[in-house]
């Protein structure tokens, strides 16, 4: 490659555009321009309403996440012919570059059609399958690491390193949130204890740590701090409250042009107004009993799922922008029992997933609010043997190279399935789909470009997708 | 093996081959290739660049990038568009077996005959004048002070630079400050903490004319200046005290002794050069390895440099032993610790961002991807990917050669003597056994002790049932197992207990006997001569040519770098000392212009250049180019003395000026300049996560000032939130608090201390909510603000206000604001008088619960009080071991007695009583807690172990002068029965409504003088109230 063409290759940023215009501009025109440019990096950072870039069709993200990794061969990517030759050695094209599973391994579980679209799901997720002709199942995702924490991190923040912002993270900095009173983004994690990789499946990274999730408790107080830990009176209370309003006025007087300070003493009021706003959110008491048992909250099985899904919606219900539901540690990593332990996270889940997808589309949130249901990957056809399992109870090992998941409502082109793996499920062949093309359609139905949403980091314009030559998704939108 | 596998399993392969070992290109790839793509992808001008028929041309690829990944067919995309189908484009599609083969042979290492590596010419950057046209790849020069119309406004050169570009725009500098704000200015900036009453009513009442330059003196001569400026360190430094990756996040045990040569160094004003090159090459500069090898031990020197090189093992980084089992582990794991440590050097020390040339060449500055490989080369010494050291075990032992051949001799005659003491006690004890057996057979119940001998003496075999049954029953106790035997002879056997006490001692002695070193987590060559392969695309399955040291070639030095293998002695390849030497030449074009950059970002709020990471083209092109070059150059002439630097800065008239815009003025200057990147005036500033809390804290007089060591813990609660310590004050300056990457605590993160993922050039500002929602209701600033309104009131009852303000704000409060103040206080003082009953109800005592008839539970009062506690006398235990003490929250039942907290009513009433109690501790077993009425008897009894309890007993109706007790004595054992409490009884209505409260916090009390209880007075409680809302006021988080 020559000079020139080496030259074309690369993109050229405004920056150097500018400064190459500078060639033929005055010094100090230039040197104001780039002072604009590198001002403009140093707001401060709020959550305040943006405007998406294009017309979203999504305001809101619920996600499901799957810690641990479902197995797709058992759920959402029948394979006749893997349970044809159940038992035998796989043929060499599917073989995982691994070897770390012996026989092929067919499922016990019976696959149907479901809804119009005769879209197939496994008779484990009975609730889900309801909403067969709302869903688009994806069945050719493919990850590039094997590990729990790599595939987490490129399953939330796109890459297999440590240290960037989550899905949610984007999406708060892209568009802030319309509900001042609650925070863009909220995380509900497991009561029973965290899950893989901890607060880090909500983090900003290297964006401001006002774009991380907050952390809801589904017992007691949801926020960290929203209520005094001691009782005071009402007067006692509210004079402390007028004091520093009134101290806060005198100071800002003093420093009529510090608009920072406005920022502050407006964000005295909602933390006020939050107090409020975000015990009501979490308060299921408030839903009917018909509603209450839909969700699965008088099944001990399913209460705790539940009841987290019944938050997400009354937190999309009032305006947060994405809401994570986490499961405590990694249930769905079955290395043993892969049919039992499938069962029981099926159990557990299924009936609040469908309760919750019904729920949005009754009170007509589930068009502007998308559903994504997934893990960090999915599971090998083929059996683990670990601790020298016998047939019945063979487990089934990480699997990085060809897995599904699901999305719906926000705009996504229901009844349909898209993608596929070989015949024995081993490799996502056609559409091969990675995390940046799901993440680049996420953020597409949220109304933000992937290729645009950027914040400079040491130096370099970041954005959620990295290198990666994403494509959106066009076949999934409606 | 793969193949015969892959046979095996297929049951109709036709390829009839059989080999053992991995396939090779030549023999089984080449000719499926030949015969399916040759048409197009063979010869001297395949499609798409891409040659098929060499494996380094594969490698190597086409436009789409290389062809192959080693190891990794998943991911290649020779096997990716064969499988598929998508290629061949014309002619017959590969057979399944076929692409089995590809994948094969992928997997296996893409093994070939002919292994040359084929140069990427791309990554060999190509560049004109233009590209190089840039001031900062060139050295800094001093130019001459600029002239300036008002050359009295001028302090120093400084000065001179500014105010002559300020004055092109008929603009000048704002008055001067005034002492209150340039006190505390000062003292955040250099101390990030605030400055005391006393210091602030010194400075304003010096009046010599070199009051400042003093105070600037005084402060940079202080340690908590290296606490302050060592924090700003280690976030370019990347510094944590955990690993970073995999969810465990493990801690890195040795990291702190990094920061506490950060802390020091900058305390003592280590020149910057000698900083630096301590931080990349100390083993190598000092005479480590000289001194390990010949001298007796290592000198401090040495150690303080080995500590030093902690810079390089930053990195996020969890590698564990076993790593080297798992598949392609370099890419996955190691390559993005060795990357990340490159990016932490570069842009901390060069204000380079070099992470896209690990991929290609960069695209704005003149620097190819083979000069990232070649800066990475430098430090592949350390962290070669073929002798990979996993990180916990990246630790030097601080002694020579000769102490840890004396450690190891002695290790060795420890070890035999302890073995052979232990080999008699083991000798001893069988000979025992039969002693044991029979003192204790003799213990026996009579009736039953011959059938025990007798089932004991027969063989197993011949035992009847019953027999059977009593020797399963008494063997532990006559026959103690191996493991147990010891133990249980020195229960029974007096002389033997003897002689394991005297043994332990021995051993104990011997332990003593051992030699001890500290060891460091330090950077240290592993690898003489390590592979450094250009990775195509960055990735580790494609390794391009092999590159050796360099340095980017646009940076024009007077010195160039030189490194060759002559450079290594017998111990260390000397590549990293030689880069520090090049770093910190004289007249770099980068080195003492990115560090005084740094020093004015901080004492301006912006820097001169304000992209401090990047100092290329794609950065800032600074106004003030002249300035920053003058005080690089200056830096260096001073002997690269950082407090120098610190020195002039404060002292230029710059950086006195006011930060107001509230001005006819600032009006003025605002229009031309709004950003004030001219610095027209001082910049206004928000704290610090880390100064606001240990702000917080000083001013609550909770600041515990110990320096250095092992760094303090925290505790994830089960809310979510991730406190110090306990969360119990005092506590330590947050730089000593453990920095976890994956549990920040919630106080610091909230107010924008950074996620360390690499490191961070700068911090990035935000306003929310949940900040307010901190300030006034999170544990931390609510047990500061009662500990500092305690502090005032130790300190006397006059002015309260006036020096509440003076402690937060750094100034007397004016007249208006003491008037709401006052108002404030007198309102909370009103209305928590109105709800509370009088303090003098409570009482304080000891005694025990009459357990037949609790109604006769006596209460013996208290002797004596100190330090807010009340106690059986002076001394704390009394007497080295009476534990029984009550103060406000808590308490401590003693071994004889419990510990009373007596209500006694003032009328007939009704009352609910409710409380709390914890009991903290996870050992012990716990306390228990009774309450009972002196008319009516106990009222209820629990007993509280390892956790918090809300306690509350129905309403009932008291007489007056009834008592209620609140007795706490131990459960059983006196192990941990430390506990909390706070009890609280309510007045109640008709309708149940609560009239009046009696809280026994809020009411405790010392010894009464003249009936009025001097402590915890409804004052205490609206002086905190008043604290509170001054720390959670905005004037406290900012500076002027």
């Amino acid at each position: 490659m020559n000079e020139l063409t080496s030259r074309e290759y690369y993109e050229i940023s405004r920056r150097q555009t500018l400064k190459q215009l500078g060639a033929g501009l005055g010094g100090a025109i230039l040197s104001t321009l780039l002072h604009e440019e590198a001002q403009a990096d140093r707001q401060i950072h709020n959550l305040s309403p943006r405007q998406p870039v294009h017309s979203p069709k999504a305001t809101a993200v619920i996600q499901l996440f799957m810690h641990g990794g479902p197995s797709q061969v058992d759920l959402l990517d029948p394979k006749p012919l893997l349970n044809k030759h159940s038992g035998e050695n796989p043929p060499a094209t599917v073989a995982d570059d691994e070897e770390r599973t012996k026989y092929l391994l067919g499922t016990p579980f019976k696959f149907r059609q479901h809804g119009e679209s005769g879209t197939e799901f496994s008779d484990q997720l009975p609730a889900i399958a309801k909403h067969a002709d709302k869903i688009a199942v994806i069945r050719s995702m493919y990850g590039e690491h094997r590990n729990h924490e790599h595939s987490i991190w490129l399953a939330q923040t796109g890459l297999i390193i440590p240290g960037r912002p989550t899905l949610g993270s984007w999406a708060s900095y892209g568009l802030g949130t319309i509900n001042q009173n609650l925070p863009a983004y909220v995380a509900l994690p497991d009561p029973q204890g965290p899950s893989t990789d901890g607060a880090r499946n909500w983090s900003s990274g290297w964006l401001p740590p006002v774009y991380q999730g907050t952390a809801f408790r589904s017992e007691g107080s949801p926020i960290l701090n929203l209520h005094p830990s001691k009782t005071l009176t009402g007067n006692t209370r509210d004079r402390k409250l007028d004091l520093l309003r009134s101290l806060n006025q005198k100071h800002k007087d003093r420093h009529p042009q510090e608009l920072e300070l406005d920022a502050r003493i407006t964000n005295l009021e909602l933390a006020a107004r939050m107090q409020l706003a975000a015990t009501d959110a979490i308060d299921i008491t408030r839903e009917t009993a018909a509603t209450q048992e839909a969700y699965g909250l008088h099944d001990p099985v399913t209460q705790s799922y539940g009841k987290r899904c019944l938050m997400a919606r009354r937190l999309v219900e009032r305006g947060v922008r994405f809401v994570q539901i986490m499961m405590k540690s990694q249930p769905w990593d079955t290395h043993t029992s892969n049919v039992e332990n499938t069962k029981k996270c099926c159990r557990e889940t299924d009936g609040p997933v469908g309760a919750l997808l019904t729920d949005l589309e009754q009170r007509g949130l589930l068009d502007s609010t998308l559903v994504l249901w997934g893990g960090e990957f999915g599971r090998t056809p083929g059996a683990e043997l670990r601790g020298g399992a016998a047939k019945g109870s063979e487990g089934r090992d990480h699997h990085p190279y060809g897995f599904s998941v699901w999305m719906a409502g926000g705009g996504i082109k229901g009844g349909q399935t898209y993608g596929a793996t070989d015949d024995f499920g081993y490799r996502s062949v056609e559409n091969r789909t990675k995390y940046s093309d799901y993440h680049a359609t996420v953020l597409h139905q949220l109304g933000l470009d992937h290729q645009n949403l950027v914040y400079e980091h040491n130096g370099r314009n970041e954005r959620l997708t990295d290198v990666y030559d994403a494509h959106i998704i066009k076949e999934l939108i409606s | 093996m793969r193949l015969l596998l892959l046979i095996t399993c297929l049951n109709l392969s036709t390829l009839g081959l059989a080999a053992d070992g991995p396939l090779v290109f030549e023999d089984t790839v080449l000719p499926v290739l030949k015969a399916k793509c040759a048409s197009c992808h063979f010869g001297e001008n395949p499609k798409g660049g891409l040659d098929l028929s060499r494996k380094g041309s594969i490698v190597l690829g086409g436009k789409s990038g290389p062809a192959i990944r080693i190891s990794a067919a998943e991911s290649s995309l020779l096997f990716e568009v064969v499988s598929s189908g998508e290629m061949p484009l014309q002619g017959t599609r590969l057979t399944k077996e076929e692409v089995g083969l590809i994948r094969t042979w992928i997997n296996d290492g893409a093994v070939a005959n002919d292994n040359e590596v084929l140069a990427s010419k791309n990554s060999e950057g190509q560049y004109d004048d233009f590209d190089l046209d840039y001031w900062s790849f060139y050295p800094p020069k001093k130019a001459a002070l600029p002239p300036i119309k008002s050359p009295s406004l001028a302090a120093n050169a400084i000065d001179y630079f500014l105010l002559s570009r300020l004055e092109e725009e008929g603009l000048s500098y704002s008055p001067e400050a005034s002492r209150e704000t340039l006190i505390r200015r000062l003292s955040f900036d250099l101390h990030g903490l605030p400055p005391t009453a006393q210091q602030v009513d010194q400075f304003l009442n010096d009046n010599q004319p070199d009051a400042y330059e003093r105070l600037v003196e005084q402060l940079l001569a202080s340690p908590r200046y290296g606490e302050r400026w060592g924090r700003h360190w280690l976030d370019i430094a990347g510094y944590s005290d955990s690993a970073g990756v995999l969810a465990a996040d493990q801690d890195r045990q040795l990291i702190w002794r990094y920061r506490d040569y950060v802390i020091k160094a900058f305390n003592a004003d280590k020149p910057y050069d000698q900083f630096v090159q301590q931080q990349l090459a100390g083993d190598e500069i000092s005479a480590y390895y000289d001194e390990y090898h010949n001298a007796d031990r290592l000198s401090a020197d040495t150690i303080e440099a080995l500590d030093a090189t902690g810079f390089l093992r930053t990195a996020p980084d969890s590698s564990r032993p076993d790593f080297n089992t798992i598949k392609n582990v370099n890419g996955f794991y190691y390559y993005p610790t060795i990357d990340s440590q490159v990016s932490i050097v570069t842009s901390s020390l060069m204000g380079l961002t070099l992470k896209c040339a690990k991929c290609h060449n960069h695209k704005f500055d003149p620097l190819s991807q083979k000069e990232y490989y070649q800066l990475q080369s430098i430090l592949m010494t350390v962290y070669s990917p073929d002798k990979w050291v996993p990180f916990a075990s990246r630790t030097l032992i601080l002694a020579s050669q000769k102490q840890v051949d004396a450690k190891v001799a002695r290790d060795a005659e420890v070890d035999s003597a302890i073995k052979s003491l232990n080999d008699d006690l083991v000798r001893e004890a069988e000979a025992k056994k039969q002693e044991l057996f029979d003192i204790r057979v003799e213990g026996i119940d009579g009736q039953v002790r011959d059938d025990v001998k007798a089932a004991f003496s027969k063989e197993a075999g011949e035992r009847s049932e019953i027999e059977k049954y009593l020797v399963s029953k008494y063997a532990a106790h006559l026959t103690p197992p191996d493991d147990k035997l010891q133990s249980e002879l020195s229960a029974s056997v007096p002389e033997f207990k003897q002689l394991l006490d005297k043994t332990n001692a021995e051993i104990a002695k011997l332990n003593q006997s051992r030699h001890v070193y500290d060891s460091t987590y330090a950077a240290y060559d592993v690898d003489n001569k390590p592979y450094t392969p250009l990775l195509l695309r960055g990735d580790a399955q494609t390794p391009g040519q092999i590159v050796s040291p360099g340095v980017p070639q646009m940076l024009q030095t007077s010195t160039s770098f030189k490194w060759s293998n002559e450079s290594s002695t017998e111990h260390t390849s000397g590549r990293r000392a030689q880069f520090a030497k090049w770093l910190t030449q004289p007249r770099h074009p980068l080195t003492s212009r990115v560090i005084a950059n740094r020093l004015w970002f901080h004492h301006f709020g912006e820097g001169i250049v304000s992209t401090m990471e990047d100092f290329g083209w794609a950065g800032e092109n600074p106004i003030h180019k002249p300035l920053l070059d003058w005080l690089a150059v200056e830096l260096e002439d001073s002997a690269w003395s950082l407090k120098a630097l610190h020195r002039l800065i404060l002292t230029s008239a710059a950086y006195r000026q006011t930060s107001s815009r509230d001005s006819e003025y600032a009006k003025k200057a605002e229009q031309s300049d709004p950003q004030n990147r001219l610095l027209w005036r001082q910049n206004f500033k928000r704290l610090e996560a880390e100064a606001l809390r240990d702000s917080l804290l000083f001013i609550a007089g909770a600041l515990d000032s110990n320096m250095f060591g092992y760094p303090v813990g925290i505790k994830s609660l089960t809310s979510g939130e991730v406190v110090v310590g306990s969360g119990d004050l005092p506590q330590r300056r947050s730089i000593y608090v453990r920095n976890k990457r994956s549990a920040p605590v919630s106080i610091l993160q909230l107010f924008d201390q950074p996620d360390i993922e690499t490191n961070c050039v700068r911090r990035s500002q935000s306003t929310v909510p949940l900040q307010a929602l901190s300030l006034m209701n999170s544990d931390v600033v609510n047990s500061s603000a009662e500990s500092f309104a305690e502090q005032i009131l130790n300190k006397g009852l006059q002015a309260p206000i006036q020096r509440a303000v003076l402690a937060t704000y750094g100034r007397n409060p004016h007249p208006e604001e003491l008037e709401i103040l006052q108002e404030f206080l007198e309102g909370q003082v009103t209305s928590y008088s109105a709800k509370l009953g009088a303090a003098t109800a409570w009482s304080y005592g000891t005694g025990n619960v009459h357990e037949s008839d609790p109604i006769n539970t006596e209460f013996k009062p208290f002797a004596h009080f100190e330090k807010n506690q009340w106690q059986l006398g002076p001394g704390y235990p009394y007497m080295g071991g009476m534990w029984e003490g009550l103060n406000a929250t808590s308490g401590h039942p003693g071994g004889e007695m419990g510990v009373i907290l007596r209500w006694t009513a003032n009328n007939k009433q009704k009352i609910r009583v409710e409380g709390m109690v914890n009991h903290g501790s996870p050992a012990g077993d716990g306390v228990r807690v009774t309450i009972i009425s002196n008319r009516r008897g106990q009222l209820a009894q629990w007993v509280i172990a390892h956790e918090r309890q809300n306690l509350e007993i129905d309403p009932i109706d008291v007489e007056q002068g009834e008592q209620i007790l609140f007795v706490n004595d131990l459960n059983e054992t006196l192990t941990s029965d430390n506990f909390d409490w706070q009890w609280q009884i309510h007045q109640l209505g008709h309708d149940n409504s609560v009239i009046k409260t009696w809280d026994s916090v809020i009411g405790f009390h010392g010894p009464l003088e003249d009936g009025i209880p001097v402590n915890h007075t409804a004052l205490t409680q609206a002086l905190t109230d008043l604290c509170h809302v001054l720390l959670s006021s905005n004037e406290f988080s900012y500076i002027d």
